[in-house]
């Protein structure tokens, strides 16, 4: 069909700290007393155990020859960014890729909402959002040691739609070229991904010249 | 080559390795994008030209080239001679070698994942992986290394692969990244004590990182190493120049490192991505004559793993508590469940069991009628994917166990293995080829002995057993064998015997199976406890036993301070000390508003009706308490001393207090006053709701009406009910930047319409001066939306 790769249930690495971080924990200000802390590593790890990342990314070829636009030559689709355009410009490959959480942690969410339990919702929140960003880190790190056999290697940082000057919209080719619709996620025609813990990314790939 | 020749020769000094051979391929002109293994048959005198240089500068082993040589990569190109191409590069090799180097068959990932996480089964990639093993025979090598392994499963599909076809001796290096674990989570030693348990010749890591970390690496498991130890770091890390990759060590820079490698304790030495025949010279010259340093400090500990961590066993750590309750005897809810093929019981009691303090979770699928061998499987499978604690296979199938282990992705113990004939012949040879530690039961084909003295009979004939396999006394664990003291009362104190008698005479870890000591007695808890007190004062290393027992952990955590196995009695104060550096925010005499201050929404319902009861009136109870707390709250929460879920917890325990006193006002005709009427929504297109909600939950806890209308909502919808209810506010929010304009669309009505109401907008998307372009006000949180709307309402 295509190069896409697919895993599911993958370990990801991320540090606890940075879902505190997301909550507002200030390692100088905030004080939390014993049981507290407890019970929100409790929630922690059975939001991890909720979330079953599955991470889908492809290589694809690319063109920066037009000024401010990075072009997928394969696929004819182009995407305008000052910003994607500078990372890019040593690249004429690179990695599109997704990381979502699923629909079990969605539903557990919801569910605690309703249910009136928001403290809860909102630690699982955080933390599902963490988890799927570190399957984007994976994704990355898989990728790297793939490279560095060939002399290649990962732009210093990926870029996401909605970010800097990268519009939202672009959001549509990551969704058809991973083929998402395949793997249980949806678009909005606002361009939101659902499961609501989804994200997508590009990365350049900077090889040597032949 | 043996695995006695491979030994003889690490003994000797250190063993040269060769450096990469893709980077320098590339340099002869191998172009991206091919099979760089059909490349280099096609083009043979290359490899043979790099090959020879690394002999010549001093390489004692040189990898074939087949690093990606395996059945499931080799099919990415359409390939599907896999023995032949495996063959033909072994062939190259050994041209290259002539006799003056060994040559090692190299296996490396598949690039794929086996499930849970991809679609291959463990069983696939052994399978392919021994397609590539047979090539690599057929092509005369002298040993096997398995490199740049990710995944320790798949680390173990190989290794168990290369097992079954021959025996040669075996070398496996994982890649670990700056971080210091695979990117899947495995540390070093974890991957060391799974490997040489497994029965790697050598382990070690290559790859990823330069020397610098690598000397880190090796110097932390050196300790804990009964195999020599290996490392082929990058010449640094590649970097494009020119539009070429250059790494940043040179070879002399590189060469330098080689004695900090020696004293750390590595065995065999070589280099990864970017090094060549120069950085080759310079590592053999560097090494010549010299000999790995051994560790001082060699760990006698029995040492258990999973694929994410490992757990050390010995009477001079705190106790191991193995936790016991995964086991169907006596739960027949989770019989069924586990004939069902459920899996969430067994998930859910282990959960529990780690937070309660388990280190070692007892795996048990004895449940008559079922295909154990499957349900063990299954269950060691899930438990695998989510507990990082080792499990311990609680089970007397030889399939059931075998089945569990090969797929287990670490150093399992087994649960248990006696003299019983049956038990001896059969389980042993399966521990022993899985490298799994056991737990030795003293008793044998008549019975349980009576006496201290003949179990100790039976545990020296076992291990004399065990040691035919290479088992040494740091691999398993003996049971002291604990019987019922309602029944017999002098048993107890034969128990104590070989827990004594292993501690001090044979010096081997021990471990018991607390519950049985106190069957058929009434307050069992306390005789447990009692009876764990005292085998751990003869120094027990483990006990299985439910975590779940507080009593027992109590006096478990205790006896472990008092018998100095608690170093500093850290866990002990870790677990119950009362100040553990957090800061208590201030309390006051009014239990009210202390549980709102603290959160304690379970406890704040009786705690008002102790203050009812009292006579306190129920408007007081709000106006004194509540709405301080929760104003306290907010000022704590602005002062960042609270964080996000302190104060939901505090606004959700005044959210019940307030639902228990309402009909009391009501009653009393004496309603607090309503601050403000709120329409609340996420806006059309937007399904983010959460932020929204917290919203909700505190306008409502500050005394406003609030009336939401949940997520994606029209726009007319939100105007309408605005105007119907009369409205003071509309409040709106949204994450993402195509559907902030719908809040510029809602504020655009409200003007043109000459609405009498304010705009409140919040969410990801929005900042201070969007809200300005759309003449509404702005809140960056749930508490400044509070903050924000009190503001707006009393402008009004």
């Amino acid at each position: 069909m295509n190069n896409i790769k697919y895993f599911n249930s993958i370990k990801t690495q991320y540090k606890r700290s940075l879902i505190y971080t997301r909550l507002g924990f200030e390692k100088t200000n905030t004080s939390i007393e014993p049981e507290q802390k407890k019970q929100i590593e409790k929630w922690i790890t059975e939001a991890e155990f909720l979330c079953k990342v599955s991470v889908i990314f492809r290589t694809v070829c690319l063109s920066t020859n037009q000024k401010n636009k990075v072009i997928l030559t394969q696929h004819n689709e182009t995407m305008i960014s000052k910003s994607l355009w500078n990372l890019l410009q040593n690249s004429k490959e690179a990695i599109l890729m997704a990381a979502t959480a699923g629909v079990g942690i969605m539903d557990e969410i919801k569910q605690l909402q309703e249910a009136g339990n928001m403290t809860k919702a909102i630690v699982y929140d955080a933390a599902a959002s963490q988890i799927t960003d570190a399957g984007l880190d994976w994704v990355m790190a898989y990728s790297k040691q793939q490279l560095i056999r060939k002399g290649a290697s990962l732009t210093h940082m990926r870029y996401s739609p909605g970010y800097g000057d990268l519009e939202l919209y672009n959001q549509d080719i990551f969704y058809r070229l991973l083929n998402l619709e395949n793997w249980g996620v949806e678009i909005t025609e606002n361009y939101m991904l659902i499961p609501e813990k989804t994200v997508t990314a590009i990365v350049g790939i900077e090889s040597p010249k032949s | 080559m043996t695995k006695e020749q491979f030994k003889e020769m690490v003994s000797k000094g250190i063993v040269i390795l060769d450096g990469a051979a893709g980077t320098l391929l590339q340099e002869l002109g191998m172009p991206t994008g091919i099979c760089p293994e059909k490349w280099v048959l096609d083009n043979p005198q290359s490899i043979i030209n790099i090959q020879k240089q690394y002999v010549d500068s001093g390489s004692d082993i040189v990898y074939t080239f087949t690093f990606g040589a395996n059945e499931l990569k080799l099919k990415e190109f359409n390939i599907d001679d896999v023995i032949g191409i495996n063959r033909e590069l072994a062939k190259l090799s050994r041209q290259a070698a002539n006799g003056k180097a060994l040559v090692a068959g190299d296996m490396s990932p598949t690039g794929q994942l086996m499930e849970p996480f991809g679609m291959y089964t463990f069983e696939e990639v052994v399978c392919s992986y021994k397609k590539q093993v047979a090539g690599l025979l057929e092509g005369g090598v002298d040993l096997f290394v398995i490199e740049t392994m990710m995944d320790i499963q798949e680390a173990r599909a190989a290794l168990i692969a290369v097992k079954e076809s021959c025996d040669l001796p075996v070398i496996v290096t994982m890649t670990f990244e700056r971080g210091g674990h695979t990117i899947n989570g495995t540390d070093p030693l974890t991957a060391l004590i799974t490997l040489q348990s497994l029965g790697a010749d050598a382990v070690g890591c290559n790859c990823s990182t330069g020397p610098k970390e690598m000397i880190e690496i090796i110097e932390k498991i050196k300790p804990y190493a009964k195999v020599p130890l290996v490392a082929k770091p990058n010449a640094g890390m590649p970097k494009l120049v020119d539009g070429k990759t250059v790494f940043d060590m040179d070879a002399t820079e590189f060469t330098r490192y080689t004695d900090e490698f020696i004293k750390a304790g590595v065995n065999l030495l070589g280099g990864c991505c970017g090094t060549t025949p120069e950085y080759i010279l310079g590592l053999s010259e560097a090494a010549k004559g010299k000999r790995a340093y051994e560790s001082a400090n060699k760990s006698n500990d029995l040492i258990l793993s999973s694929s994410r961590r490992i757990v050390s066993i010995s009477n001079n750590l705190p106790t191991c508590l193995i936790g016991e309750r995964i086991n169907p005897t006596g739960k027949k809810k989770l019989r069924q469940e586990l004939r069902d093929g459920s899996m969430d019981l067994v998930t859910e009691y282990a959960m529990d069991q780690v937070d309660e303090g388990a280190l070692v979770l007892d795996v048990n699928a004895g449940v008559p009628g079922i295909d154990e061998a499957k349900i063990l499987t299954k269950m060691v499978k899930t438990l695998s994917t989510f507990v990082t604690v080792p499990l311990c296979l609680d089970s007397s199938s030889p399939e059931a166990l075998e089945s569990a282990l090969r797929v287990y992705p670490g150093r399992a113990l087994i649960n248990s293995i006696s003299a019983e004939e049956s038990k001896l012949e059969k389980i042993l040879p399966i521990a022993a080829k899985y490298g799994a530690a056991f737990i030795l039961l003293p008793l044998d084909d008549n019975g349980v002995p009576e006496k201290a003295d003949d179990r100790i009979k039976i545990i020296e004939s076992v291990y004399e057993k065990a040691k035919e396999y290479g088992y040494t006394k740091s691999d398993f664990l003996i049971d002291g064998l604990v019987m019922t003291a309602a029944s017999n009362q002098e048993a107890s104190l034969e128990t104590i015997k070989v827990i004594n008698w292993s501690n001090k005479e044979f010096g081997a870890n021990t471990v018991i199976g607390l519950s049985n000591i106190s069957f058929g007695l009434p307050e069992r808890t306390w005789i447990n406890a009692a009876f764990l007190a005292m085998a751990m004062s003869q120094g027990l290393s483990a006990v299985i036993m439910n975590p779940g027992s507080q009593e027992t952990m109590r006096i478990k955590r205790a006896t472990d301070v008092l018998t100095g196995k608690d170093r500093g009695s850290n866990h002990y104060i870790k677990t119950y000390g009362a100040d553990r550096g957090i800061t208590r925010v201030e309390k006051q005499e009014a239990p009210v508003f202390n549980c709102v201050l603290e959160g304690r929404q379970s406890e704040i319902v009786d705690v008002v009706k102790a203050e009812l009861t009292k006579g306190v009136p129920p408007v007081e109870l709000v106006d004194n308490h509540l709405i301080p707390a929760i104003s306290r709250v907010g000022e704590l929460y602005q002062a960042k001393t609270y964080f996000l879920p302190q104060l939901i917890q505090s606004a959700e325990a005044m959210e019940a207090a307030m639902s228990y006193i309402t009909p009391f006002l009501e009653a009393e005709k004496k309603q607090t006053n309503t601050k403000g009427k709120i329409v609340l929504a996420t806006v059309k297109g937007d399904i983010h709701d959460i932020g929204k909600n917290i919203v909700a939950l505190m306008l409502r806890n500050y005394g406003f009406n609030v009336i939401d209308l949940g997520k994606d909502v029209e726009e007319e919808v939100i105007i309408k009910t605005a105007v119907n209810e009369k409205a003071d506010i509309i409040a709106l929010s949204a994450l993402m930047t195509t559907t902030m304009e719908q809040m510029r669309k809602i504020a655009d009505r409200v003007k043109t319409e000459g609405i009498e109401v304010n705009i409140l907008i919040g969410g990801a998307a929005v900042d201070e001066s969007y809200a300005t372009q759309i003449g509404a006000a702005y809140a960056k949180d749930a508490y400044l939306a509070v903050k924000k709307a009190e503001e707006l309402v009393v402008k009004r």
